[in-house]
């Protein structure tokens, strides 16, 4: 019981750290898209 | 004003006027944070804020994302194992984990499956089944809501993510369904409305669909009941 309880949450944190990797590949596309938008095409050099 | 934020430092707890007070309280919440509930609760906080994230919208609109569900009760099927968990597991193997940015079980009440299928309720509530003599927008609704659904968001770097889904899912009826795809594989004809697996079929389908499913998961986080 104890074993498939430990073995549950390493399969969260796994997910976990899916989700926060693909919210840093967001948050930099959002930067990236309003640094576009306020210095123009090339965005900050 | 001044007088309404003392009386709201009035109400914090006890815990942070002394440093074991603080002591205590810092312990207790590693360890909900360490605790099954707490790491549940943790995903699901991430995944309504990848949901509601003003980026997503732009990568469905380049052909990115889309959204597709496991339905309930896949070990219906012969062709997958008898236990529920192991027969979506199945599934999610099929579709590939590098394609899956998360999945999440949630069981439907009917009122949030009638707003999940709300487009096609005008073309199957005056079609009747002629098995159950009950319309097929009933089945589908009482079918949706009768057990745990797996909700995927799914990424594909190369675009066209909604015609790759629905390829890997395959046809509607199973008798017509290419072998090789999910349905074909692992769907019968016996097992209607149960064909396994859905997919959004447009990119203004999949921004609708995940506003539906941000609703559902944000109310749960909100009220603070688990998944």
């Amino acid at each position: 019981m104890e074993d498939r309880i430990e073995k549950k949450k390493i399969k969260i944190k796994t997910e976990i750290r899916k989700l926060d990797t693909f919210l840093l590949f967001l948050n930099n596309r959002h930067t990236e898209n309003l640094n576009r938008k306020k210095y123009g095409k090339r965005g900050i050099q | 004003m001044a007088k309404e934020a003392f009386n709201d430092l009035r109400d914090i707890p006890a815990a942070f006027s002394s440093r074991e007070g603080a002591r205590r309280f810092a312990k207790q919440r590693e360890s909900t944070q360490e605790s099954l509930s707490g790491l549940e609760a943790e995903k699901l906080r991430k995944i309504v804020e990848v949901l509601k994230h003003p980026e997503l919208e732009a990568l469905i609109d380049e052909g990115k994302i889309t959204l597709g569900i496991i339905k309930p009760n896949v070990n219906q099927s012969h062709l997958l194992p008898d236990n529920d968990d192991e027969a979506s597991e199945t599934i999610l193997r099929e579709i590939g984990e590098e394609n899956v940015v998360f999945s999440i079980a949630l069981a439907l009440t009917r009122d949030q499956a009638e707003e999940f299928y709300a487009p096609i309720k005008s073309k199957y509530e005056s079609k009747t089944d002629s098995k159950t003599g009950d319309t097929v927008w009933n089945l589908i609704v009482d079918f949706a809501s009768s057990g745990p659904l797996t909700f995927l968001l799914i990424h594909r770097e190369g675009g066209n993510a909604v015609d790759w889904w629905r390829n890997k899912m395959g046809n509607t009826y199973p008798a017509d369904a290419d072998k090789a795809s999910i349905r074909g594989r692992f769907a019968t004809m016996e097992m209607l409305p149960n064909n396994l697996v859905h997919g959004s079929d447009s990119k203004q389908e999949v921004k609708r669909e995940i506003k539906c499913l941000a609703g559902f998961l944000g109310s749960l986080y909100e009220t603070g009941d688990r998944v």
